[in-house]
């Protein structure tokens, strides 16, 4: 029995650079993903206010109108930066899942 | 605590180790924001009644005040309930800003001016479409 225990401690301790492993790549993906989502919003915006402002010079919209959709549009990227935030912090959890899968599915094969 | 570990049977200790994994992964699943099924319904819904309405912006808005002050009053209870549920802040907060910076301003300059402009119209419900999309988005994130 004490072999069994100090075995349970080895693959515990075994684990260590599999979880290190497991959350860097985590990070790695989601800094890309951040970074082309940032550019894509951003992107996205200049294109809107190229728009509003042609259709201002074209006397489409006038210079309320203009301002009204600014503010809105800031509110529009506002909104789509905290749906970006909430869907990291479920996909952080989901690695959290993985690393604690990973413990328990271990440790029941020593055990 | 090393001297209680020691002391303990191989068995004991195992079944220790099994009820600590138990109670992380339970409180994991607790602090976990859950599916919220209320959450995308008030989206779905509210977002086409909302952009359909706001579409009628180029009409009389006296013709539209019913259905106007039953939008607001649906997109208040709708960022109250994302507000009231657990480690939903971003989602509440998305409620809130659609609410007061996109939303009530149009309805509010909509009643002031009478009638809108096609052009403005059409530009400021793509934004609140694309708005609706992003809240719908974070919420089918969530796992089931």
């Amino acid at each position: 029995m004490p072999n069994k225990s100090s075995q349970i401690k080895a693959t515990l301790d075994g684990l260590d650079n599999q979880v290190v492993d497991l959350v860097s790549n985590f990070v790695k993906r989601r800094r890309k993903h951040y970074e082309e989502a940032a550019a894509r919003l951003h992107q996205s915006l200049k294109n809107d206010a190229q728009r509003y402002a042609e259709m201002l010079a074209d006397k489409k919209i006038n210079q309320e109108d203009f301002e009204m959709l600014i503010k809105g549009r800031w509110a529009q990227l506002k909104i789509e930066l905290l749906s970006e935030l909430s869907i990291s912090k479920t996909k952080f959890e989901d690695i959290a899942g993985d690393v604690l899968k990973l413990t328990v599915n271990t440790l029941l094969t020593v055990v | 605590m090393r001297t209680f570990f020691r002391s303990m049977k191989p068995n004991a200790m195992l079944l220790s180790i099994g009820l600590l994994l138990f109670s992380v992964t339970t409180t994991m699943q607790s602090c976990m924001a859950g599916f919220d099924q209320i959450g995308l319904d008030n989206v779905t819904n509210i977002g086409g009644q909302l952009t359909q309405l706001m579409g009628k912006a180029t009409e009389p808005y006296g013709k539209h005040t019913d259905s106007v002050n039953k939008l607001l009053s649906d997109i208040s209870a709708a960022a109250t309930h994302a507000a009231g549920q657990k480690r939903n802040a971003e989602i509440g907060k998305q409620w809130q800003v659609l609410s007061s910076e996109l939303v009530t301003p149009f309805f509010n300059r909509w009643k002031e001016k009478g009638i809108l402009d096609k052009d403005y119209v059409k530009e400021a419900v793509g934004q609140v479409g694309k708005s609706i999309d992003a809240i719908k988005k974070a919420e089918m994130a969530k796992k089931k």
